[in-house]
């Protein structure tokens, strides 16, 4: 029914998150009929993702790319106002993101894009050990919090880097977990009511 | 929407289960594969599971022993996931890096090993075995004895045992205090007559390998473990061509 450019168009927009065959169709035949500056402009956009969007040298989250010979730095790690002593470690940018929306985290991150898994045989050489041993010895890190997700191949990591990072005389904390703000404890699992009550604390 | 005559097909499962491997598929959903208690390794489909807030009534997690509510259509190999929650938590081996690790390879051999939609109770005892004992007070032995004693046995478990009583080709018996010769490709003892085989067992070994295939805990020499699991992969090359897979 439709053209082929705009048919290939359709397909390319319905593999966005979240985006359907119906949403895509409705994107493309909006851009078919917009004004040509934004759709050019878009396209542009787009196109100069990948060479002017790469991971931070530091930490591994999203940098601009400022010139060839400068490595990319985010605006985490250019922040002179964030705490170099505390470093958090994370599975993936989206839990970067989450615990920088929270506010409560005024350090500094380091993004590993890859957990252990014993399932799939994702051993600790495919992880980025040295990288971060560096950074926790360049910045004088003094405490690593390790805000790996709480699965098994999250606290798995977590054991791992734990295990690496203390010969480095760090001090190396995990993020607590337990029940959900606003959740209900009858129907949390096992593991969850089980770490929250490990994790206890008193009340002053 | 479903058809009322499929919908009368339709049948339900409900059993224990091992989670062998979770695929992403699409934005949301993941394709399972699973050792279910009752019907042997499965494929299914967890819908929304992916989800950042994944529906509370689906839970899916390796190591630990799951509780699953399957769908099965007429005609259709993949089944559907409903519902799945933790059955058996395994609180202290997913604390041990060593256990770990034995365990993704465990479960990572029985994925190779058990056959499509076939009931393997024996497969099902000797994995469920094992977990429990790497996730024991105090195991009875270092995690990776325990995982060459269980490749030992799956391999009986699915027909590729070693023979490790007499030679594996012509079928002359091996004296019980003698040393023999063995070769892993070829599936266990070789006489001299038969050619041979690369290796010499001693004859303490040779006990220890049929008392650890036969299930005693800790009969392994944990000096012999990482022996015997090259033993183990190469039968499994051989088998299957599946020894890449051990990390
Ligand atoms: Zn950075
Ligand atoms: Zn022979």
């Amino acid at each position: 029914m439709f053209p082929p450019s705009l048919r290939s168009l359709i397909e390319g927009l319905a593999r966005l998150p979240g985006v359907g065959e119906k949403t895509a169709t409705r994107f493309a035949l909006f851009l078919v009929t917009a004004e040509e500056d934004y759709v050019r402009l878009l396209g542009e956009q787009i196109q100069g993702l990948s060479s002017s969007i790469r991971p931070c040298h530091r930490c591994g989250f999203l940098a601009q790319v400022r010139s060839p010979d400068e490595p990319p730095l985010c605006s985490i790690c250019a922040d002179n106002h964030r705490d170099r002593s505390q470093l958090c470690v994370v599975g993936r940018m989206q839990d970067l993101l989450a615990i920088e929306r929270s506010g409560a985290f005024r350090g500094r991150y380091f993004v590993l894009s890859k957990l252990l898994s014993p399932l799939d045989g994702v051993g600790p050489a495919d992880l980025p050990l040295e990288a971060l041993a560096r950074r926790v010895h360049e910045d004088g890190v003094r405490e690593v919090i390790l805000a790996t997700p709480p699965t098994v191949d999250g606290e798995a990591t977590a054991l791992l880097l734990a295990r690496e990072l203390r010969p480095q005389g760090v001090r190396v904390s995990r993020i607590a977990s337990g029940v959900p703000h606003g959740g209900d404890i009858e129907y949390a699992d096992q593991i969850t009511l089980g770490r929250a009550l490990e994790g206890r604390q008193l009340i002053e | 929407m479903n058809h009322p005559r499929t919908r009368r097909l339709k049948v339900s499962h409900r059993t224990e289960a091992l989670l062998l491997r979770q695929v992403p598929y699409g934005e949301a959903d993941a394709i399972l594969t699973l050792l279910c208690r009752d019907l042997g390794k499965v494929s299914a489909v967890a819908r929304g599971v992916l989800r950042p807030r994944p529906r509370a009534t689906v839970l899916l997690e390796p190591i630990h022993r799951l509780w699953v509510h399957l769908d099965e259509s007429p005609g259709v190999e993949m089944m559907v996931l409903r519902e799945s929650r933790l059955e058996g938590v395994r609180h202290r081996l997913v604390r041990r890096l060593d256990a770990l690790d034995a365990a993704g390879q465990g479960l990572r051999w029985v994925r190779a090993l058990a056959p499509p939609r076939a009931p393997e109770p024996t497969i099902w005892l000797e994995i469920e075995a094992f977990l429990e004992g790497l996730d024991g007070e105090t195991p009875a032995a270092s995690p990776r004895s325990s995982l060459a004693a269980l490749g030992l046995r799956l391999l009986r478990a699915v027909g590729y045992g070693f023979e490790l009583e007499g030679c594996v080709r012509c079928g002359k018996p091996c004296p019980q205090e003698a040393s023999a010769r063995f070769d892993a490709k070829q599936g266990g003892l070789v006489c001299q007559a038969c050619g041979g085989g690369p290796l010499v067992l001693r004859p303490e070994l040779r006990h220890a390998l049929v008392r650890a295939e036969q299930g005693e805990d800790g009969a392994l020499p944990a000096v012999e473990a990482e022996a015997v699991l090259d033993w183990v992969d190469l039968a499994l090359v051989v088998h299957l061509s599946v020894g890449e897979q051990r990390a």
